[in-house]
């Protein structure tokens, strides 16, 4: 399967810690399942995924979204007509992100050891507020 | 000493795969469990079965290694089965047939795992724009202290919520209507965040792997100021992998 070499090409990047995390979820949750008695147990598991679910609709998502809008107003000319503003406020986001094309290209996990050394990562936990079903 | 072993099941191969070079869980050795047309790849287990980041990633990595011979059906994490002979018994006799035609269908595919997650700024921004609302409201709270002003608060993020999730349903499909047709199928799972836009698995013949990657390379190039997008693969195919393995 030479294709699976691709991985080597010098557009990808390797995982910044969110792929690890990303894979953790994903097995957690997909694959098959002979048997669910002959799972092991996964008390626990929840305290290291990352689980920075937001409810969405709640009073305190409610209130961080009008933060965020009156932000964009914050950054504002008075002298401006608020329209005019805001598409400002969007270009002037395209001249000073300047972001890769694409950030890290398409990631390979495991690269060509075996060493994992993304574990270090922190991108973690925000919230762990359980909300993981199952 | 003999301690008490069992077999912890990464995924199924067919018969003629190699073993993949790497160790499993907790260091053990890997190994094949064979049936009459296919594989599992099990390494030894001493219960209890630890359940830490190290064993989630040896899983991933055996499975990935796995990929690079050939189909793999990854099982969910934490699977194990007492004994070797229950390997058969319990998972390759029962479903053979299936478990081969899933490889054979898979043969020549890879997951890839696709998410792109609005910018909080560009996301708001779009959102004054698509609902008149929200500036209107935006603009009443200005000047007054925030004290006053809670109650009117949560109403501009209610309506911000509201158009935002809007947006992003309009996005996810923009992205889904160009990629799935280069794909021999997409599953979009759930969201997590409430800026995520798409977060999606794709499976896609090797040979369009060139053309997906630009494909998906244009659509980051074309959205850098709005989307960030994460891209990883090949994966084994966990998602779509949908035998119907419980009798």
């Amino acid at each position: 399967m030479a294709t699976m070499q691709r991985s080597g090409g010098g557009y990808v990047q390797r995982s910044s810690g969110g792929g690890l995390y990303e894979i953790i979820d994903v097995i957690l949750d997909k694959g098959l399942v002979v048997d669910v008695f002959l799972r092991v147990s996964l008390v626990g598991i929840e305290l290291l995924t990352v689980d920075a679910r937001i409810v969405i609709a709640s009073v305190d998502t409610y209130l961080r979204f009008a933060e965020a809008v009156n932000r964009l107003e914050i950054t504002s000319n008075e002298s401006e007509g608020i329209p005019q503003l805001m598409e400002d406020i969007t270009e002037d986001g395209a001249s000073s992100k300047t972001r890769g094309v694409l950030e890290g290209a398409r990631e390979s996990l495991f690269g060509s050891d075996d060493d994992d050394d993304d574990d270090k990562e922190s991108s973690k936990s925000r919230s762990r507020s359980g909300s993981r079903s199952r | 000493m003999t301690e008490e072993t069992e077999k912890y099941v990464y995924g199924v191969v067919l018969l003629d795969t190699p073993l993949p070079k790497t160790k499993g869980i907790g260091g053990r050795k890997l190994g094949l469990v064979r049936g009459e047309d296919t594989a599992a790849i099990v390494s030894d287990v001493t219960p209890p079965v630890k359940t830490g980041k190290d064993e989630l990633t040896t899983h991933a990595r055996v499975l990935q290694r796995a990929l690079e011979g050939g189909p793999v059906l990854p099982m969910q994490f934490g699977i194990v089965i007492p004994e070797e002979q229950l390997v058969r018994e319990q998972l390759l006799d029962p479903f053979g047939e299936e478990l081969v035609a899933q490889l054979h269908d898979l043969a020549g595919k890879v997951e890839l795992h696709l998410r792109a997650v609005f910018e909080e700024e560009a996301l708001m921004s779009e959102v004054v724009k698509a609902n008149g609302k929200v500036l209107a409201l935006s603009e009443a709270l200005r000047d007054k202290p925030p004290d006053a002003t809670y109650y009117d608060r949560i109403e501009l993020g209610q309506e911000v919520a509201q158009t935002a999730e809007t947006l992003i349903l309009e996005e996810r499909e923009r992205i889904l209507d160009v990629l799935t047709p280069l794909s021999a199928g997409a599953r979009v799972n759930e969201a997590g965040h409430e800026r995520v836009a798409c977060n999606a698995a794709f499976l896609v013949e090797e040979e369009k792997l060139g053309e997906f990657d630009e494909v998906v390379n244009a659509l980051g190039e074309a959205n850098q100021d709005r989307l960030q997008f994460s891209y990883t693969g090949p994966h084994p195919a966990y998602n779509f992998v949908d035998l119907p393995l419980q009798v």
